[in-house]
């Protein structure tokens, strides 16, 4: 019999604030995290608007060094920190070794602009080397260890867009298959002009508003921020009495083989890894599915497809929204914080709201909540699809 | 758990494009380090180059024309890996990719920044920026062999080429693949090579490595079946290990855990593969030490790959190479174990055993 992974600890930090009270209290109410961009001059391109955090008050770091540290590890740690403390895991830690599971796609690429700048404003050898210390994809990782004195291993994913859920259901299969029984995992990426820039070469970004599954739709929003969980065998838990929010019940990944950014139209790529997530969990009825739903062109029909091609007849009337017009595209944060938005529905009884959403579009003919509405969600698929075509898809349940 | 074999193998480094000319000039002891002009704003300095491009770009796809030099050298070891193993294209579906990677695309990273900084918005490439994320060079080679399996990078020092190795094991285990790919590239770029420079850290290099493994069925054959072909060697024991807080004590534990999931002792390990510095402490002292640091430069994940197919080479054809041996204890009759591993020194060891 396989063994059976709860999640004990939540961490968040998005546009709608620090720790997951403040964050669903925002999302149940539809607002909207979005505005003008501040950390960098965004009024020569096409879309000007993010969803950056605005108001994050650092709690102090107990050992790390703070001067040369990236943005992206500040929200990671402060997100790992929040998770931590509500699995009450820090003793055990101690003695026992964890997986630290992690997407991303930038890493410190904040950091990286820095030094770059100073290489172009005063040459290769007068540019500051503390600068590129946090910017490798890895160092963040190794950050979280030593802030906390963990030991154990870690595994830092980036498959794009995929990247954060990749890592959830990567550490939910070594839970699974007896490697670990504890993991730490989620995915975190920070707003720089490095991508900003990229999405607006690519067209790829709204210059009005995000609005997924729309008509009228004409883009993304990126955002920034980080989702954490920790992730304990049920026994485990059970043992040491921890409080238990929800189960992770399956995953599947799945690649397009394609095309390095444009998704593959018929969706049978990603509706592969829906199935095999949905096999994995037993075939539950799906209560609600929380759409990677980017606004983008292409991605909302073929999530369509996918969807309506794995989950079979009812999947018309399956409630589906997407919470990235609220908080951002976060990257390799987005299937990581979109899984704890699931399991947020299924704790609260409640599915979130697609705020901007006005105008059908035929051929995304899913059945779209505007507003957020109480509902008995027992079980959600997170979808995640990523540039390059990395697809994978989570399913969470009620802990029963 | 199944024993999992290694079944191809595909190379591009600075001493050889292929198995062969890489076994050879290994044999011979030739070097692919050299004096370098290739990079304007720094002085000449010491690389390990791939100078054989023309051999890049035969074995490339034409799709990745356009692609940056990580991506053709990525995909040109995978093809290697796979028409090594195979005698004719196999399904694809059930096969996955995991790459390891270190610092991946620089080159079009900093000319798409460059193009912003300079330019304006209006000059940053499309092309540049998709093909700087990090999974473009595993990406671009899913899309170029057709690779419906999953597909993960996964960024790291030089232990991402033996953490590729355990999660494609896992993959096997778990029978959400029936093959995969583990492939690591890197390229050389100035910036890079300027920090690494000032940093003390030389000479570094570029290249690829890839393996394909399977399981292997009772009979010792790939699960494939009605395939002549044999495997080099098998992976019996991967183990990463990451302890900032007592870094000596990383390597101890990831090589004494490699050994546990391969049911063996210490005394059972004929030849150990390893960066040039590296001891792998007192019960490994009698035992030989290679490297192809010397010979190739440093490619962090690529070289950590690169050194996995030296000891299955090294298996595979019985002999040790002289020019490689960094440090001669006693010389076995024949290599039946092999132990592969990495320490950064700053806590993060990883370790893979190869056996016949």
């Amino acid at each position: 019999m396989r063994r059976r992974v709860v999640i004990t600890g939540i961490g968040i930090l998005t546009a709608h604030g620090t720790g997951k009270d403040a964050t669903w209290s925002r999302i149940k109410s539809g607002a909207s995290g979005i505005s003008d961009i501040t950390s960098f001059d965004s009024s020569k391109y096409r879309a000007k608007q993010g969803g950056e955090i605005k108001d994050f008050e650092e709690i102090p770091l107990a050992n790390l060094k703070d001067k040369r540290l990236d943005r992206a590890t500040r929200l990671l740690v402060h997100a790992a920190r929040e998770a931590l403390e509500e699995a009450d895991i820090f003793h055990f830690l101690k003695n026992h070794p964890v997986l630290l599971s992690l997407g991303t796609t930038l890493g410190g690429m904040i950091s990286g602009e820095l030094f770059h700048k100073e290489v172009l404003a005063l040459g290769l050898n007068r540019a500051r080397l503390s600068l590129v210390h946090d910017y490798l994809a890895h160092c963040q990782a190794i950050n979280v260890f030593k802030e906390f004195k963990l030991r154990g291993d870690f595994l830092i994913f980036s498959n794009a867009c995929a990247s954060g859920a990749n890592a959830v259901g990567q550490a939910f299969n070594s839970i699974r298959c007896g490697e670990y029984d504890l993991a730490v995992c989620g995915g975190y990426d920070t707003m720089s002009e490095f991508t900003f820039a990229g999405f607006n070469s690519l067209m790829a970004m709204s210059p009005s508003l995000c609005r997924p599954f729309d008509k009228n739709r004409d883009g993304l929003v990126l955002g920034e921020g980080a989702g954490i969980m920790v992730l304990e065998e049920l026994e485990h838990a059970l043992k040491r009495n921890a409080k238990i929010s929800g189960e992770l019940a399956g995953y599947g990944e799945s690649s397009d083989a394609y095309h390095m950014t444009c998704p593959e139209p018929s969706g049978k790529p990603a509706a592969a890894a829906i199935t095999k997530a949905w096999n994995e969990a037993g075939n539950p009825q799906i209560d609600y599915i929380n759409a990677h739903g980017t606004a983008t062109k292409f991605n909302d029909p073929m999530e369509t497809n996918a969807i309506l091609s794995a989950l079979g007849e009812r999947a018309g009337e399956i409630p589906v929204s997407s919470t990235k017009p609220m908080i951002g595209h976060l990257l390799g944060g987005a299937g990581a914080v979109e899984a704890i938005i699931s399991l947020f529905s299924i704790m609260h009884k409640t599915l979130p709201p697609t705020i901007n959403y006005e105008t059908p579009d035929p051929e995304c003919g899913l059945n779209i909540i505007k507003e957020a509405e109480s509902y008995n969600v027992k079980t959600v698929l997170s979808n995640s699809f990523g540039f390059g075509g990395s697809n994978a898809a989570v399913i969470l349940k009620e802990y029963e | 758990m199944n024993r999992i074999i290694i079944t191809g193998i595909g190379l591009i480094t600075p001493i050889g494009v292929g198995k062969e000319q890489f076994w050879q000039n290994v044999i011979s002891g030739a070097s692919g380090v050299g004096k370098t002009n290739r990079f304007p704003s720094l002085p000449e300095l010491l690389c390990g180059e791939i100078s054989d491009t023309d051999a890049v770009e035969d074995l490339s796809d034409r799709r990745l024309r356009r692609s940056a030099n990580i991506s053709k050298y990525a995909f040109a070891a995978a093809n290697l890996a796979i028409n090594d193993a195979w005698d004719k294209p196999a399904d694809n579906i059930n096969t996955a990719l995991i790459f390891g990677i270190t610092h991946g695309a620089l080159n079009y990273t900093q000319a798409f920044h460059s193009a912003l900084l300079r330019e304006g918005v209006d000059a940053a490439s499309p092309l540049f920026f998709s093909d700087s994320v990090l999974n473009a060079p595993a990406s671009n080679t899913s899309i170029c062999l057709g690779l419906g399996g999953s597909v993960h990078t996964l960024v790291d020092g030089s232990a991402a080429a033996l953490k590729a190795i355990m999660l494609a094991r896992r993959l096997l285990d778990g029978g959400s693949a029936d093959r995969v790919l583990i492939v690591c590239a890197e390229e050389l770029n100035e910036l890079s090579l300027s920090c690494y420079l000032q940093k003390g850290i030389s000479p570094l290099s570029e290249g690829s490595g890839a393996l394909l493994i399977e399981r292997e069925t009772t009979e010792g054959s790939p699960t494939r079946g009605n395939d002549n072909k044999i495997s080099y060697c098998r992976i019996s024991g991967t183990a990463s290990i990451f302890n900032p807080s007592y870094p000596a004590a990383a390597l101890t534990d990831a090589l004494t855990q490699c050994l546990e999931k391969a049911d063996m002792d210490a005394e059972n390990i004929d030849l150990i593969v390893a960066g040039r510095d590296m001891q792998a402490g007192p019960p490994f002292k009698g035992v030989s030490t290679v490297s192809i640091t010397h010979l190739t430069g440093d490619a962090f994940a690529a070289t950590a790959l690169w050194h996995v197919i030296l000891g299955s080479l090294i298996i595979k054809n019985g002999k040790i190479p002289e020019a490689v041996i960094t440090n001669k204890a006693s010389m076995p009759d024949q290599v039946r174990n092999v132990l592969v591993y990495t320490n950064d020194g700053q806590g993060i060891a990883s370790a893979v055993s190869l056996s016949i």
